[in-house]
């Protein structure tokens, strides 16, 4: 096969939306409710029924802005605060303005979420301040009723068509994808107005404890992808070494504690069964305290549940093991361990870019448009801090409004023909090999050097190791065998892989500083500099095709944060567990 | 655009309907339900009445998906069902189908299934239907399904409606222990001495989710008699226990620091969580000797609180 | 360099005597995100055929015979 003589579909649409998960389901819907007429095309890698990060479902929102229990303004004041100030406070008041609108509006769909005895919203306190956590309990269906609402609303689907490049016109404008079906290597060449791009984090970029490529924290089809197509088309990342770490049960890739367990009396201890952590909400702050307790005498970590009673528990396996994670109750029985007699042994997470839970990601703005005109990001994928589950729904409905009003006032952008030919070649290189090396062990090596060089704390020259090391492998990508259409779409997220490893160590080594916590904790710039270092990194492609780094000053705020407040916050963080806790 | 043509996928589904092979029928049910096209509609409602009960349950899913409150009428039908699967089936599709299905299923809280009474109860919760008001208060008291009646008082609760409080009172001492937790739950609405009156005798339920909830009640309709409640400090439950300090707190009576002040030293964390917490809220001068001397909790959450009570009661005298 | 292909165990495993594939079912196949499920064309069974599974379960879950189950990576256990 050549480029030449591919199978190549055309198709014309005024919206198309890159990834079918959470946020891009959400974009597509309410592009089609702003203006019913539009064309809009959903693109899915696998197939959106079962996609994504929620493909099981979710047992509760984090970041439920609900009147009565938290406003808006404390909810932007928190996020900034756990953020260390390095945040555009626009886009997140955007959310927390929308956020009651989107819970009453999944609401509407049929997403089951807890209610207390009167039927009101059962919130829940978990974060250090405010009250946004709103379980739900039955939350497995959530995407059953995407897709559901996305049929009524004929969006046109793409399934198993995994995008690879965007395609830009002359003027920089959006002008629509290029893709390969993962089945059949057939092309699809999407013309489109305007994009929304939802690819979800990049979670193939550290290698878990476990050693297994595809036992990470994040859906493994969420690769960066959409982080290196991003990057490609000239759009600009933001803060990337704000790495997201989390804390997950060792060796499975399952979360624990504070969402679900905390509200019922759980909670993260030492192997003496202490607490050691001022609050379990996840945060920078909280992991590198997390990290430390690990490295100690007092380590490892556990979950604590065993001092709870016989019919609490029950109710954390029933939520525990049914919604985002149900392979977990496997798991424990494997290892026959018990949450009544049983702490559960915890770990930290493998790297990864991923808005959800930090704040790195496709640099956007309040309506989700990155510097890209036409382009949109929502999601993992784009940079509002602590998206989460119900950050992606309400960026991707500003995502999808954006971009239908954008197509309405657009034609289509220009396509570059030798670009496309270029591309074709490129996604199909590997197949025109039958002797050089296999995507997995490509991929199982760059991973293992992000676990080397760049899992924090980042030591300055290990990292410049990383590049080095990375750039041989960069070479290796011209070496890349696959045998069947499965193993292209392999080989091609390397590709996407290698990309975000050389992205996270660049954005790393540019910030000469420490901030975060454990996400950006340099051992050699141990201090937060907020004189030079107050401000947004941004990474965008150079004309040479290398990656430059530049600073970008942080929006001014909309509500002040006193540096006594946030100092305080930080203090009761950072406090150091008492000895002998 | 051939890759969103789904015509003849539709017709060969069509056609797989008249298969003699059960499984072929039901797999295209499903498929059905996927493309969701309201131009299967008639053959899809016709497959209700298919002899095999998983191709009648995969019409019901396949109509769910087409367009769920246009069909109500069939899915009430197929409630009757012989076949259990196909009357969960029925049930669940019902649910889903919002106010349509309101007036259909009023009237099955007295069906002769149990599963149909619940789901009918269920689907109506949600609605906040005031016609299922009075068959609700009639299957709290007297339906022989627990699970029915726990459903009954959860929708009374939803409803808010004042008619329903004696209901909800005298299942308060119903046999089964999650009939009792959701009455004691539903009269959250409820802020006057009968409600009082029901969760103070609710704290000395045998089952101690009872009393949990009971605390939580005492301290939500925030009336001021707070014996009951320093009673509840002695349960021995801890979890009781730790509702009954929330609620203590929300009270904020002086009375209550002595008892709130003992559950300062057990074991469990989260007890002195809540325990330290209230005596935050009652921010009492007395309950400074309590405080101080347990600064050095260790546990950190436990001692930021502590801090805060300790600020919160200094405060308190000054003003 | 040269290729070869090596055994490895897989976590997905199907019973052959409920799975409906031959009858057109390919619910297991469609659902996950990986990719990795596959019918077999001579006895018509659905198998797991790449070794990159997530234990995600929408395969066992949404299977209208009960015929797959998803147990725990060997790594990992």
């Amino acid at each position: 096969m050549s480029g030449s003589t591919a199978v190549t579909h055309v198709v014309e649409t005024d919206v198309l939306v890159i990834g079918g998960g959470t946020a891009g389901p959400m974009a597509a819907i309410k592009a089609k409710e702003r203006q019913p007429d539009l064309r809009v095309v959903l693109m899915e890698k696998a197939n959106v029924k079962r996609s994504g990060a929620i493909s099981m479902g979710m047992d509760g929102l984090n970041n439920a802005v609900i009147p009565g229990h938290s406003t808006p303004e404390q909810y932007v004041r928190e996020i900034t605060i756990a953020n260390d100030g390095i945040v555009d406070q626009g886009p997140v008041m955007a959310y927390a303005n929308r956020s009651f609108e989107m819970i009453q509006y999944l609401d509407g769909l049929g997403v089951k979420f807890a209610r207390g005895p009167t039927g009101d919203y059962d919130v829940r306190k978990v974060h250090h301040m405010g009250t946004y956590v709103l379980p739900m309990p039955e939350g497995h269906n959530v995407k059953k009723l995407l897709y559901r609402t996305l049929r009524r609303l004929r969006v046109n689907i793409i399934n198993r068509y995994m995008a690879t490049r965007l395609l830009t016109a002359q003027e920089g404008r959006i002008a629509g994808v290029i893709g390969i079906n993962t089945r059949t290597s057939e092309f699809v060449v999407i013309r489109a107005k305007a994009v929304v791009l939802a690819c979800g984090a990049a979670g193939r970029l550290g290698l878990p404890a476990s050693g297994y490529l595809f036992g990470t924290y994040e859906n493994p089809t969420n690769c960066g992808d959409g982080h290196a197509m991003a990057f490609h088309a000239g759009a600009a990342l933001a803060n990337l070494e704000c790495f997201q770490i989390n804390p997950l049960i060792k060796d499975y890739n399952g979360p624990a504690c504070a969402y679900v367990t905390g509200p019922l009396g759980g909670y993260t201890a030492n192997a003496r069964g202490s607490r050691f952590l001022e609050c379990d909400y996840w945060s920078g702050q909280m992991m590198l305290e997390f990290h430390r307790e690990l490295e100690s005498g007092a380590g490892p970590v556990f979950l604590k549940l065993d001092h709870l009673a016989e019919e609490t528990i029950s109710t954390v396996e029933t939520i525990l093991h049914t919604n985002e994670r149900p392979s977990r109750g496997r798991f424990h029985t494997g290892r026959g361990t018990n949450y009544r007699t049983h702490m559960v042994e915890m770990h930290v997470s493998e790297i990864g870019f991923c808005s959800g839970h930090s704040a790195s990601g496709v640099f956007v703005d309040e309506h989700a448009r990155t510097t890209v005109p036409g382009l949109h990001a929502a999601g993992d994928l784009a940079n509002v801090p602590h998206n989460y589950m119900l950050g992606a729904f309400v960026n991707g409905a500003f995502g999808g409004e954006s971009a239908a009003d954008f197509s309405a006032d657009v034609g289509f952008g220009v396509l570059d023909r030798d670009f496309i030919r270029h591309e074709q070649e490129r996604v199909l290189a590997a197949t025109t090999r039958t002797d050089g090396v296999s995507p997995r062990e490509v991929e199982y090596k760059i991973r293992r050097l992000v676990n080397d060089y760049l899992q924090p704390p980042k030591v300055t020259r290990k990292m410049e190791l990383a590049l080095d090391r990375l750039s041989e492998i960069r070479d290796d990508l011209e070496h890349l065998v696959a045998g069947d259409s499965h193993e292209l779409m392999r080989a091609l997220e390397v590709h996407s892989i290698l990309d975000c490893a050389e992205m996270a160590a660049r954005a790393s080594l540019f910030r000469t500083e420490s901030r975060w916590g454990l996400y950006h904790h340099r051992v050699d710039h141990p201090e937060t500099d907020n004189d030079a270092w107050f401000c947004h990194s941004l990474m965008e492609k150079a004309s040479d095709g290398s990656m430059v780094s530049r600073k970008q000053p942080i929006a001014p705020y909309l509500f002040a944060v006193a540096d006594a407040e946030r100092q305080s916050f930080r203090n009761v963080r950072v406090r150091p567990a008492a000895q002998g806790d | 655009m051939p890759l969103f043509d789904e015509g003849p996928r539709l017709s060969a589904l069509l056609g797989a309907l008249g298969s003699d092979d059960v499984e072929r029928r039901r797999v295209a049910l499903m498929e059905l339900a996927d493309l969701a096209d309201p131009a299967a509609e008639r053959e899809v409602r016709a497959a209700l009445g298919d002899p095999a009960p998983q191709v009648r349950e995969a019409a019901i899913g396949a109509l769910v998906e087409i367009n769920g409150p246009a069909y109500a009428a069939d899915f009430v039908a197929a409630l009757e069902d012989d076949a259990e699967p196909v009357r969960q089936a029925a049930a669940a599709a019902l649910a889903e189908c919002g106010a349509t299905a309101a007036p259909l299923l009023t009237g099955r809280i007295a069906h002769p299934d149990a599963l149909v009474r619940d789901a009918a109860l269920r689907a109506l919760t949600k609605l906040r239907n005031p016609h299922a008001l009075a068959p609700a208060l009639a299957a709290l008291a007297a339906d022989p399904d627990s699970g029915v009646r726990k459903s009954a008082a959860t929708m009374l609760g939803w409803l808010k409606a004042p008619d329903a409080v004696p209901g909800l009172i005298a299942a308060c001492r119903d046999l089964a222990p999650e009939v009792r937790r959701a009455a004691v739950g539903a009269l959250t609405f409820v802020r006057d001495q009968r409600a009082q009156k029901a969760a103070t005798i609710a704290l000395s339920d045998p089952d101690w989710q009872v009393r949990e909830a009971a605390a939580e009640l005492l301290g939500r309709i925030g009336l001021r008699d707070a014996l009951p409640l320093v009673s509840a400090m002695g349960d021995p439950y801890w979890q009781v226990r730790a509702k009954a300090a929330e609620a203590l707190g929300k009270i904020r009576r002086p009375e209550a620091i002595a008892v709130i002040g003992e559950a300062l030293d057990h074991p469990v964390s989260n007890l002195r969580k809540c325990a330290t917490a209230a005596l935050g809220e009652i921010a009492h001068p007395d309950a400074l000797p309590y405080l101080a001397a347990h600064r050095d909790d260790p546990d950190p959450d436990v001692r930021k609180l502590n801090r805060w009570a300790i600020a919160r009661v200094k405060d308190a005298e000054v003003s | 360099m040269p290729l070869v292909q090596q055994t490895t165990s897989v976590p997905v495993s199907v019973d052959k005597d409920k799975c409906i594939a031959a009858k057109g079912c390919t619910v297991c196949v469609d659902v996950c995100p990986l990719d990795v499920l596959a019918i077999n064309g001579v006895d018509g069974v659905a198998y797991m055929r790449y070794d990159e599974c997530w234990y995600c379960m929408p395969c066992e879950t949404d299977c209208p015979t009960g015929a797959v189950t998803v147990s725990i990576p060997y790594l990992l256990r």
